[in-house]
């Protein structure tokens, strides 16, 4: 889940999985003040998605090519095929940092509106309004892509 | 859920890290665990050297103090002994002046039955 969070969002095997390193070390020393593994799996989901957003916008700073330039990939449009997935997950990796996190924990994690609202510590009109967007940005960008439709 | 809502859960399904990820976290965990404690002896250890600084740091205060005190003393006692040596001298110095004054007085009063009987 921790890792998978943010190599999702970051698209980076190593910097996912040293974010992930990092997040459960912090786990260790925050450990005796969560109260359920509810609690902790809440704590983990809400540390490594703001450790990865923290960690895209330090690397914008450090002028490090932007997920957003990542070249779209041409793919036929089959509904399971792994080069039309390829092309999705390019596809979210394109939408701004604040959608990109609100729809790996909604697709991912498949978290609620309200959940997601809680672990980031925003509203939930500001959830919705955000997946509302993405979901209209990845169809158009995926329709511009493979022809059709989605 | 549509066919986008289907694709994008499907897209992005868990990824799991690569192998050995597990076992590096523990080592790591095992490295901070050694950290915290060595930092927590360190931290028992504290407590006495703690007390033995503000030991050390008021003995330091006490004897600076009673230096202070008794070199104020000192000068207390030394300035009572100036006046006492200055009172003396005022006063042997004001009775010879009475003498002086009265000798004076007495030339004075000489002279004066002098020039009556001439």
């Amino acid at each position: 889940m921790v890792f998978s969070i943010a190599y999702r969002f970051l698209r980076d095997r190593a910097v996912a999985e040293e974010l992930a390193q990092d997040v459960f070390l912090k786990l260790y020393r925050e450990l005796p003040r969560l109260q359920s593994p509810e609690h902790v799996k809440f704590w983990l989901r809400k540390a490594i998605s703001h450790r990865s957003m923290d960690y895209a916008r330090g690397a914008r700073r450090r002028n490090e090519v932007a997920l957003e330039e990542v070249h779209e990939p041409v793919a036929n449009g089959s509904s399971s095929d792994p080069l039309m997935e390829a092309a999705l997950r390019k596809l979210v990796a394109s939408l701004p940092d604040e959608s990109r996190i609100v729809v790996v924990l909604r697709y991912q994690e498949e978290l609620e509106p309200t959940e997601i609202a809680h672990v980031l510590g925003i509203s939930l009109g500001t959830v919705k309004s955000r997946l509302h967007r993405s979901l209209g940005l990845l169809r158009q960008k995926a329709q511009r892509l493979i022809g059709e439709p989605i | 859920m549509n066919e986008m809502d289907e694709q994008l859960k499907r897209a992005l399904r868990r990824s799991d890290p690569s192998e050995g990820f597990a076992d590096r976290v523990l080592m790591l965990l095992a490295e901070q665990r050694k950290e915290t404690l060595g930092r927590e002896r360190s931290w028992k250890l504290w407590p006495r050297l703690r007390w033995a600084t503000a030991l050390a740091v008021l003995v330091l205060v006490v004897t600076g103090i009673a230096y202070r005190v008794r070199e104020r003393r000192d000068e207390e006692r030394e300035a009572r002994a100036a006046k006492q040596q200055v009172m003396l001298a005022l006063r042997i110095t004001g009775s010879k002046l009475r003498i002086a004054k009265q000798k004076v007085k007495a030339v004075e009063g000489g002279e004066a039955k002098m020039e009556n009987t001439l």
